[in-house]
């Protein structure tokens, strides 16, 4: 993994349409501005493998569950 | 088109029942389009069945019909911001994904992160609501 070392109000480019912002260093806090094209998914990381995780659990309902649930 | 699913057998879709997710989802970014299949005549439950992807099919619901509060108007915003192009007075449709373990697990309905599609585009994405006290799995209230 890249490692970069930035101070407050300075950028990262990733590529040439991303653009990645370091708007405040508070305590334990960074606040990040990030632009990146229309289109590309943008998600704080643990929402991202809860959202992955339920979908792929999803993706294999229970037959006999299914059967269960019955047409309600 | 005609596609070999996995609990339909072969079905006809018309190309006018194509719905396209351009960012995939997440665990599935490389499976765009989808078609909605009726589960049973009354059911509230229908299916989400992809046409890149003929083995795959979501159980989805109207997130609307299992909590009569959810905030449509976020989802929407949502939608808007995503960049999937929602015309400006055009009606969405939001299908909630629902997982449906074996026993003993309950089933259950990700709230936080409906799939939120343009009417007249037939083009969606899987949107979060970010300021809201929904999670992936949220009980299934009883009907």
């Amino acid at each position: 993994m890249l490692i970069l070392t930035r101070k407050r109000g300075e950028r990262i480019r990733i590529g040439e349409s991303v653009e990645v912002l370091i708007v405040n260093v508070c305590r334990r806090n960074v606040q990040i501005g990030i632009q990146a094209p229309q289109g590309v998914p943008i998600y704080r990381e643990e929402l991202y493998r809860a959202i992955r995780e339920e979908n792929l659990r999803a993706a294999r309902p229970s037959e006999e569950r299914l059967r269960a649930l019955g047409s309600g | 088109m005609t596609i070999a699913t996995r609990h339909f057998g072969a079905i006809e879709v018309p190309e006018a029942h194509v719905i396209d997710l351009p960012a995939g989802l997440p665990g599935f970014p490389e499976v765009r389009r989808f078609t909605l299949i009726e589960r049973a005549p009354g059911s509230r439950f229908r299916w989400l069945q992809s046409i890149d992807k003929p083995t795959l099919a979501f159980v989805v619901v109207d997130p609307q019909v299992v909590r009569v509060d959810y905030p449509a108007d976020a989802a929407r915003r949502e939608l808007e911001a995503s960049g999937v192009g929602l015309g400006a007075d055009e009606p969405i449709v939001l299908l909630a994904v629902v997982t449906v373990p074996p026993e003993p697990e309950d089933p259950s309905v990700n709230l936080l992160a409906p799939i939120a599609v343009g009417v007249r585009s037939r083009r969606g994405a899987q949107v979060i609501l970010h300021d809201s006290a929904y999670s992936t799995r949220e009980p299934l209230a009883a009907r």
